[in-house]
């Protein structure tokens, strides 16, 4: 700490003797934290770890023999998940505080060997069978489980992903079967289904009071999922690009509205700028029906960007101002 | 020198270290708020996302003036880089405008603009420099010097750590295709540059009045760490050294001093991490921890020691002991470390409502973050 700073300070009569005192005694003795470096050495070593059992699974599975892997795949899953049950607090729909420090990270490294070890077996035993969908699904029961039991948002990511997966298994294979080819209007049909789920998620853990803190976690994934999976259906869907944009429009207002009820500067800002690509993808598809006769449209074009981009400065720079007054009547 | 209000910018710190303090609990509301009211700012800075949010924009801004100037103007403008040069000198110039008008601090569209400038004018004036032998040295030396000159007055940590790496390119421009006697010498040359500027970075750092730049110094001595370290790298000497092109086929002679830049890549981060270590200094130890993963990846290159897998295991393993172990040691503070979390006022979310509640409602400016 700048000891002669606060030395100023305590002529300017802002700070008193004994503040002066206590930053002179113990402002210069600090203890120096590596809280998040050590953390992020062990996070690192958990990916490593599971990086490395999983490429020698699949490296190795002829020389060592596919039961001895999956045993010992499994076997390591399941010590860790035992440790976790061991030693975890008792299940609460508040938030739980994890009971030591090496826990969270015990727990990944078990869901993350449980993920190996049930693809494993479907991809070398078929257990499910030609059930791909099953294959995901029971995994992402498993870890929405857990994410809930143990109370660990990094759980509830993986769940979340899975999740997403799950959805696109499960619906595009049929559709291959059935017309031979897979188009990306289904992959964006599940992205909206996902985002919207999400976002059911969100609402019933903050409306039924059952781990409330997760409800950020759905937001964020489910923010990003639904909008990108809507301006992609705006691109996809070229007969009915209007509409698309409409939903958008409507989505954005909501998330905006809500944004500023919560005083929330990140969604405003994800919110505007998802939105403003919606709006320039429209003006663009716009000009390009004008066709290319002359090149004024493009100028068109270019000036709709800048006169825009400007303006939606100006209403950030608004709207950071009206949150912060929001900010200090709470 | 710095286009901010320099007295707000020292405000700013005054703040900052009355936070650190409250934080600590060694002053309480009354005398912090007494602070952030007497040592008051009014720097428009708005939110961390906002910020981002606003510096896309901005850059979308200059890149579509840009494009519709070159449109309208294309068969008028004469070449590429005068136009470049254009645009970034109307960036400084808006920047410059932003700051003094509007009062902009790091909002991101003054920090964007700087960035724009800073670019724009670079690539303007090494394409101006044309293609000749030996122009890249002249190239690496404009960069240096825009970028300097920007970061000098904007303060700007992003645009120090390019002009240092620009100058060390420069000089490893200087030597590179003259001679072979240069290829030996040149890694050393390099070592000798990057202590420089190591010093150089650290010695202005205590001088009296270089407060307002200790952001921008302390990225240049990280840049300078880096840079000792991998000038003495065995696999960057080993690449750029002894490299010669001939009717397409690429010689390369036996490095001298092999045993000399092993020895480097290894004592290297050992000694960051001790010296770190000893003097207390957590920056030379972020640096040291990551050069011996690329110590370890630089050895791997050469000697197939173990699969790629078993590594990756081995290394999991050692280092899951290795953060169990020092985790447990630092419970109870040790040689002045400790795994206790720093205790700031944005993490304590008592504090953080307090703060921003009282300064807003206090001040009557609503400038502060």
């Amino acid at each position: 700490m700048d000891t002669p700073l606060f030395e100023q300070l305590h002529n300017e009569g802002l700070v008193s003797a004994e503040e002066l005192e206590r930053v002179r005694v113990h402002g210069q003795s600090r203890n120096i934290s590596v809280h998040w470096d050590l953390r992020t050495l062990l996070y690192l070593s958990i990916l490593l770890l599971t990086g490395g059992i999983g490429i020698l699974l699949y490296k190795n599975a002829d020389t060592i023999g596919h039961a001895t892997l999956v045993i010992l795949t499994g076997l390591l899953a399941a010590t860790c998940l035992a440790y976790c049950f061991r030693l975890a607090k008792p299940y609460s729909n508040a938030m739980v505080e994890s009971p030591n420090v090496w826990f969270d990270y015990i727990l990944l490294l078990g869901c993350l060997l449980l993920l190996a070890f049930v693809g494993y077996m479907q991809f070398q035993y078929h257990v499910f069978g030609m059930q791909w969908g099953l294959a995901t699904f029971i995994p992402m029961l498993f870890l929405f489980a857990f994410a809930y039991y143990f109370d660990h948002k990094g759980v509830l990511g993986l769940a979340i992903t899975n999740l997403g997966a799950w959805l696109g298994i499960a619906v595009a294979p049929m559709q291959l079967i059935r017309s031979q080819q897979m188009g990306n209007g289904d992959l964006i049909i599940n992205g909206i289904i996902l985002g919207i789920l999400l976002h059911l998620f969100m609402w019933l853990s903050n409306n039924f009071n059952v781990k409330a803190h997760f409800a950020t976690v759905y937001r964020n994934f489910g923010v990003h999922v639904l909008f990108i999976a809507l301006i992609a259906a705006m691109a996809h869907f070229d007969n009915v690009y209007f509409l698309w944009f409409l939903i958008i429009a409507g989505v954005a207002a909501l998330y905006i509205y809500s944004a500023i009820a919560q005083s929330s500067f990140y969604y405003l800002v994800v919110t505007a700028l998802y939105g403003y690509v919606a709006a320039g993808y429209l003006v663009v598809r716009f000009v390009i029906t004008l066709g290319f006769d002359s090149i004024f449209p493009i100028y068109l074009v270019f000036i709709y960007f800048i006169l825009s981009a400007i303006g939606l400065v100006r209403v950030l720079m608004r709207y950071n101002k009206l949150l912060k007054q929001n900010d200090s009547v709470q | 020198m710095i286009a901010y209000n320099n007295e707000w910018l020292y405000n700013r710190h005054i703040q900052a270290q009355a936070d650190e303090a409250l934080a600590s609990k060694y002053i309480d509301n009354a005398t912090h708020n007494a602070v952030y009211e007497k040592h008051a700012d009014h720097f428009y800075t708005p939110n961390f996302f906002v910020r981002i949010g606003l510096a896309l924009l901005t850059m979308v801004v200059v890149f579509f003036v840009a494009g519709l100037l070159g449109l309208i103007f294309r068969e008028a403008l004469g070449s590429f880089a005068y136009f470049a040069i254009f645009i970034g000198v109307a960036c400084y110039a808006g920047a410059e405008y932003i700051v003094r008008s509007n009062l902009h601090y790091n909002s991101g569209v003054d920090s964007m603009l700087v960035w724009l400038a800073a670019f724009a004018t670079s690539s303007g004036v090494a394409w101006a420099l044309g293609y000749s032998p030996h122009i890249e040295i002249a190239q690496a030396f404009a960069v240096t010097v825009i970028c300097l000159l920007l970061a000098l007055r904007f303060a700007d940590t992003f645009l120090s750590i390019a002009a240092a790496i620009a100058l060390l390119c420069m000089v490893f421009f200087c030597f590179q295709n003259s001679g072979a006697m240069f290829y030996t010498i040149m890694p050393f040359v390099l070592i000798v540059v990057s202590v420089a500027l190591y010093f150089v970075a650290v010695k202005a750092m205590a001088v009296q009045g270089s407060l307002l730049y200790k952001q921008c110094l302390t990225a240049i001595s990280i840049v300078a760490l880096i840079g000792v370290y991998a000038a003495g790298n065995y696999y960057v000497v080993n690449e750029l050294s002894g490299r010669r092109y001939s009717y397409g086929i690429t010689l390369r002679p036996s490095l001298s001093f092999g045993w000399f830049f092993w020895l480097w890549t290894f004592a290297v981060p050992a000694v960051y991490i001790w010296l770190g270590i000893r003097s207390k200094n957590i920056i030379i130890i972020r640096v040291g921890l990551p050069l011996i993963a690329a110590s370890l990846f630089t050895f791997r290159y050469y000697h197939h020691v173990l699969s790629p897998e078993l590594a990756m295991l081995l290394g999991g393993i050692v280092l899951f002991i290795a953060s169990y172990m020092l985790i447990k040691y630092l419970r109870i503070p040790h040689g002045g470390f400790t795994f206790e979390p720093e205790r700031t006022v944005s993490n304590d979310p008592n504090l953080a409502k307090i703060v921003t509640g009282e300064v807003i409602s206090n001040s009557g400016h609503a400038h502060h973050t």
